[in-house]
């Protein structure tokens, strides 16, 4: 396993959905899933998931809400909205459409 | 809903800063928390745990940062975003975007300049402390409906103490008249006024005082710029002394510069409160007066009423046809330019609409080719409250910069409106463009993006999707409902159009036969000059002063290109004028409750008429003979004579009137009819000597008939004058400017509306072109295959001329019955010709077909050489 790859710039914000599409989740853990579920290839820069969180809340595609935590501290969770939803099945397809056109592009001989 | 969640959280961010900034960091520091938790629980040491974590996340200060970044920007980014976007949009099409833009600033420009005109002139409130209260006090006529200018001297007393009502109430009267000051005579605006007259207008003077009740025929008050003038500096006047009819006054006070009341005033004098004639019927007193402030207006006006109603019981010869009122100093002042200044807002709005229209049609035409653009930016996600929202965005841009540009051309055409408009527009010097000026502009051009924008962009947000992706080429239109719609906009263009035209051609009509109708005296080759000497109330004196001016005559006679020279007192145009009831002997009496004749009154020194070109009918002018101790005569005009001697000779009979002795003079002469006013029927004129009425003779009309221009004569003229007598004050001006002020408000409404109507047209006729060339356009598929299946050019030509000719029919429909609707409003301000009248609308109907259907011509003739096959092989 090589070094962590950093993200695709704007591929973060179809991950977070992504992530939110499965379970709500705070920012601790979509950050962990995320690197579990990409087997630990894609880190996410913690740096830029809060800013991404926030943009997309204001943007109405997920919504936060304050609980308890397991451990006792107060924890900011999200959770995918209904217009989220559809947005993440657009982004999701507009995404298979790239990637296959980038792939149809570099496996052509 | 989500929408309404993230409007909260702005706000939140906005007003509750501190418990979003509380959030942000406990979430912050939950996560790096969790971290530490997991690292120590894989058994690293807690402070190596924290270290660890705090560089993963990356410098804690700047993250917050970058989430407030995204607080901030969405709060102005949709805006922003549509800005900037509108703006690249415009600037990828310049052409439509110049065009729009100038259309747009000529109608906001002469909207806002005409407005300007119209608030400095009618809206502003006077600069006066309380300018409400000041009032003119009238004579009213209800019979006629006039309300005349002066009191007579027992009104003007009743008024003033049995009322109750007013403060302060003062005379004012005077003109132009011969002032010395220092060795220098010349001639001054001087009015006469009571004591209390500043008090009126609650003005204090810049240095002095004004006046106390003892400083009566003593003290004088003058303005800012006359003691510049003479005096250096408004203090350097106080104390000084001026002279005016030989009365010597000490200067006690000077007003502020800008108190100019009455307009040329620039030395008040005070009179007894004690008027000199008291005779009811004699209208002498022009009277101001400042209404108290417990009294209302409506207790004011009921307060004239009543006295009114008093005077007419108690004085039934005098006063039973006549009423006092109280009209306040603004409506009195501007009253009379309401009708002229709101015909030209209302025309300046049409022309306004008319650029909306065209400015709209632009956008319709923009619409329909992007069309594409739009479904794709829907496809990609937008919907269509934001389309629409960006599409009212880039109207608004559009009406910034065409407001910006109309402010651009409002200035200089407020300008131009102020040197164009009568010298006898009041107020001219408080038109500005001004804080209320600007928020009007910006006003407008909101309203115009609105009525531009608003209709082309619901239209465009209309698109529907798939059928816009899938069609090929760039044909596609917005839509069956958006021709109609721009048909609709040209045949309304049209209408405005024709509506303004109709009413420039019959202003222009007017104003011809203003300018055309014989007026009965020459004006052109005539040099007036004022002359004044000063004069005492002794006969004797007056008799010498009349001689004196007399003498100047022949002295101007000897200037090169002086071809007859004569005075007058009350030339037709002039400043000073008399008139009044008079009464031929055996014909009617001076008794009360007799009904009798009116006519002007002037006074004429030998020569006169032939000088102004008035013919002598019968009789004989009058010669040097005809002095003070001879018997007195009199010259009367046809029009007296057709109604008091339709069938025996004038010439023998007696006269009588009241202009200042009761002596009866014997008519010797009958003369042609004349005007004052261009738009007025002759009236009966009584002509009588100079010599034989002294007393109104120490100021004269001098008028030199010249055979060269006039105006290069007055120089000569004057140094003339100042050597035959230093003591006389001059004052001279072309006899034609006079005339020129007397249409000057005819003239500047019907060149406004004039041009107004020429820029309408030339907008509506693009109108017509843009539309025409877009639907031919539009049709040339359908064209081409017409012509293939064996249409010729001639029958493509005349499908094109035929939709200009349903556009022009349309638009000259509609301006034909609102045109008929507003001819009202143009009923007092036309002369010579009816306010419908079919001459004027027969041309114009005429005129906006033919060039209607001009404008089609490019299109018809593109039309006509559309290559079929070519066509065919597109589609």
């Amino acid at each position: 396993m090589g070094k962590p790859t950093d993200l695709v710039q704007g591929t973060l914000d179809l991950l977070i959905l992504k992530t939110l599409s499965l379970q709500a989740a705070h920012g601790w853990a979509i950050a962990k899933r995320i690197e579990q579920m990409s087997s630990e290839v894609l880190q996410v820069q913690q740096g830029s998931l809060y800013p991404a969180l926030h943009r997309l809340e204001q943007q109405g595609w997920i919504s936060s809400e304050w609980t308890d935590s397991d451990t006792g501290r107060r924890a900011k969770v999200y959770s995918l909205t209904r217009a989220g939803r559809t947005h993440y099945t657009r982004e999701l397809e507009s995404w298979e459409r790239l990637s296959e056109a980038v792939n149809l592009v570099v496996r052509t001989v | 809903m989500r929408r309404l969640d993230a409007m909260r959280q702005r706000l939140r961010s906005v007003f509750r800063g501190t418990s979003v900034e509380r959030d942000l960091d406990e979430e912050l520091r939950f996560h790096v928390e969790s971290h530490i938790d997991e690292l120590v629980a894989r058994g690293t040491s807690r402070d190596r745990a924290r270290t660890i974590a705090l560089r993963r996340f990356g410098g804690v200060d700047q993250v917050k940062e970058s989430v407030r970044d995204t607080w901030r920007v969405r709060l102005l980014g949709d805006v922003a975003q549509d800005l900037k976007y509108g703006l690249r949009s415009l600037r990828h099409s310049p052409v439509f975007t110049v065009v729009a833009a100038l259309t747009l600033a000529l109608g906001i420009g002469a909207t806002t300049a005409i407005f300007s005109v119209v608030d400095g002139v009618l809206l502003k409130p006077l600069t006066y402390p309380t300018p409400d209260r000041i009032v003119r006090v009238l004579t009213h006529w209800p019979k006629t409906g006039h309300d005349g200018e002066n009191l007579s001297g027992a009104d003007f007393v009743d008024a003033r103490d049995r009322t109750g009502v007013f403060d302060a109430f003062s005379m004012v009267w005077g003109g132009e008249i011969s002032v010395r000051a220092g060795d220098r005579s010349e001639l001054v605006g001087t009015w006469f006024v009571n004591t209390s007259f500043f008090d009126v207008f609650g003005v204090q003077p810049v240095a002095g005082r004004t006046f106390r009740p003892d400083d009566v025929k003593k003290a004088a008050v003058v303005s800012n710029g006359y003691a510049m003038q003479h005096f250096g500096a408004a203090s350097g006047a106080v104390g000084r002394t001026i002279s005016v009819d030989t009365i010597t006054y000490d200067i006690v006070g000077v007003m502020p510069a800008g108190f100019h009341f009455p307009q040329l005033a620039d030395v008040w004098v005070p009179v007894p409160s004690q008027p000199d004639n008291m005779n009811r019927s004699a209208h002498n007193y022009p009277t101001v007066a400042r209404r108290r402030a417990d009294v209302s207006p409506q207790a004011l006006s009921a307060a004239m009423a009543t006295l009114s109603g008093q005077l007419a019981t108690t004085y039934k010869d005098t006063n039973s046809e006549k009423t006092l009122i109280a009209m306040p100093l603004q409506e009195r002042m501007v009253g009379s330019m309401r009708a002229t200044l709101y015909l030209l807002l209302g025309a300046v709005a049409i022309l306004f609409l008319i650029a909306c229209a065209n400015v709209a049609n632009l956008l319709l035409a923009r619409a329909s080719v992007r069309t594409r653009e739009i479904a794709l930016r829907s496809a990609l996600g937008a919907d269509r409250w934001r389309i629409l929202r960006q599409l009212v965005v880039e109207s608004l841009l559009l009406a910034a910069i065409g407001g910006a540009l109309g402010l651009l051309f409002a200035y200089v055409g407020t300008g131009a409106l102020i040197r164009l408009a009568p010298v006898s527009l009041p107020r001219l010097g408080e038109v500005a463009v001004d804080r209320g000026v600007l928020g009007f502009a910006a006003l407008t051009s909101v309203v115009a993006s609105l009525m531009f924008g608003l209709v082309p962009a619901w239209q465009a947000s209309r698109v529907d999707l798939r059928e816009r992706l899938t069609e090929g080429g760039t044909r596609g239109t917005v839509g069956g409902g958006s021709n109609a719609l721009r048909t609709g906009l040209a045949v309304a263009e049209i209408g405005l159009a024709v509506v303004l035209a109709i009413g420039g051609g019959l202003l222009f009509r007017s104003f011809m036969a203003l300018s055309t109708v014989t007026l009965g005296y020459r004006t052109s080759d005539v040099l007036v000059v004022q002359a004044n000497l000063p004069s005492t109330e002794d006969r004797a004196d007056q008799v010498r002063v009349v001689d004196r001016l007399a003498q100047l005559y022949p002295a101007i006679a000897t200037v090169p290109g002086v071809r007859s020279v004569a005075g007058a007192v009350g030339l037709p145009m002039g400043n000073s004028g008399s008139n009044g009831s008079y009464a031929v002997e055996g014909k009617h009496t001076f008794a009360p409750g007799q009904k009798l004749p009116y006519a002007n009154f002037r006074l004429a020194s030998p020569g006169y008429f032939e000088a102004v070109g008035v013919p002598l009918r019968r009789g004989r002018d009058f010669t040097t003979q005809d002095r003070y101790d001879a018997p007195f005569v009199v010259i009367v005009s046809e029009a007296l004579v057709r109604e008091i001697f339709p069938h025996e000779d004038p010439i023998g009979h007696r006269i009588q009137c009241g202009l200042d002795s009761m002596n009866y003079m014997t008519i010797v002469g009958v003369v042609g009819d004349i005007r004052d006013e261009p738009g007025t029927p002759p009236a009966h004129e009584l002509y009588m000597p100079i010599a034989q009425h002294p007393g109104r003779g120490s100021l004269q009309e001098i008028v030199v008939r010249t055979s060269v221009a006039p105006a290069t004569l007055i120089e000569t003229v004057r140094q003339r004058i100042q050597r035959a007598d230093p003591d006389v004050a001059t004052k001279l001006t072309t006899y034609e400017s006079h005339a020129a002020d007397a249409v000057a408000t005819p003239r500047f409404r019907t060149w406004l509306v004039s041009s107004f109507a020429g820029l309408a047209l030339l907008l509506a006729v693009a109108g017509v072109y843009g539309v025409l060339t877009y639907l031919t356009a539009q049709r040339t598929p359908e064209l081409g295959v017409r012509m293939a299946l064996g249409a010729g050019p001639a029958e493509v030509i005349w499908l094109v001329l035929g939709r200009a000719a349903i556009i022009a029919a349309g638009g000259l429909m509609i301006g034909l019955v609102l045109s008929l609707a507003a001819s009202r409003a143009l009923t007092t301000m036309v002369f010579g010709t009816e306010a419908v009248d079919p001459m004027t609308y027969v041309v114009v109907l005429g005129a906006v077909l033919a060039v209607t259907l001009a404008a089609a011509a490019v299109p018809a003739w593109r039309a006509s050489r559309i290559d079929p096959l070519s066509v065919l092989r597109e589609n």
